[in-house]
């Protein structure tokens, strides 16, 4: 056998193996993550009910992310609020929060934590009920709900 | 006075281990690391925007399966070659996808080690020299492990 051919069947033969324990893996983890992804966290809310939601509650949408990102595009309506720029995102979300409202937090994606840490600042520090944040964030968004003109905030 | 070719031969086989087992250390910690966590590691999949939601959780299970079976083939000299390719596609194939994501402006958690998450701005410049520094490793430890110069221990 050429020493090429047996380097390929090597290969081959380790990626088969990898398949293999992959599969071991993942009968060995009890299921959290499915093949439909991982489910909302406690404290989580998906774009879907948030929308069902908001038929009988008011949404206040919080966006985590950079503010270049919120320049490009936003969920309709959301508000700015960043660790760096608390004082001021603070002050626009209490102008529209009322005491029914719910707040989703949002950032890029799943594995983006910002959104967690704002919430969880909402909660303990600012006092606010019914924070949530969306399950796998602006990934999830659909483009209609997307409001992606420049605009100047105020 | 001994001639140069079998201590140069010693030298390779020397370098060849000691690559493999650098190589290996790395690979086999990534892969513990990732497969002890694969929701986070799902987590740091989603972040880079490219992948479906079962392409992700096939991977989630896949790569870290892949490091430790690359990792353990490595550490063995029967199959150290084929080891050291397949680490130079794995590592190759990280480059890319992070390379993409710098281009397209993401800040991504890299998952290399389970659960880094992007509580900062990414930091791209380091990713990409790690992973370049762990891909000459490979292509050395692969060069090193070519018929002529091979030694069983």
């Amino acid at each position: 056998m050429s020493s090429l051919r047996r380097l390929a069947l090597d290969t081959a033969a380790l990626f088969a193996a990898a398949v293999l324990l992959a599969g071991a893996l993942r009968l060995a983890n009890p299921a959290e993550l499915t093949w439909a992804g991982l489910p909302p966290g406690e404290d989580e809310i998906t774009f879907a009910q948030a929308t069902a939601l908001a038929a009988r509650r008011p949404v206040v949408w919080v966006d985590a992310r950079a503010p270049e990102q919120f320049a490009q595009g936003r969920i309709a309506g959301a508000i700015a609020l960043t660790a760096a720029d608390w004082d001021a995102g603070l002050a626009a979300l209490l102008e529209r929060w009322t005491p029914d409202s719910v707040i989703v937090v949002y950032c890029d994606s799943a594995a983006c934590d910002a959104s967690r840490a704002i919430a969880a600042r909402l909660r303990e520090r600012g006092g606010l009920p019914a924070v949530h944040v969306l399950h796998d964030g602006w990934t999830t968004v659909p483009a209609t709900a997307r409001d992606v003109q420049p605009r100047t905030q105020n | 006075m001994s001639s140069p070719a079998p201590k140069t031969k010693r030298a390779r086989a020397w370098a060849q281990r000691l690559g493999a087992a650098a190589l290996a250390a790395v690979l086999l910690a990534a892969g513990l690391a990732k497969a002890g966590d694969p929701a986070e590691f799902f987590r740091a999949l989603e972040s880079y925007r490219l992948f479906t939601v079962p392409a992700a959780v096939a991977l989630a299970y896949f790569v870290p399966a892949l490091e430790l079976v690359v990792g353990a083939a490595l550490l063995r000299p029967r199959w150290r070659r084929a080891g050291a390719l397949a680490a130079a596609a794995l590592l190759a194939a990280f480059l890319v996808l992070l390379a993409a994501s710098w281009a397209r402006g993401l800040d991504i958690s890299c998952g290399c080690f389970g659960g880094e998450t992007a509580e900062s701005e990414t930091n791209y410049p380091w990713l990409l020299a790690r992973n370049l520094g762990l891909l000459a490793l490979a292509l050395t430890v692969l060069n090193l492990c070519r018929p002529a110069s091979a030694e069983t221990s």
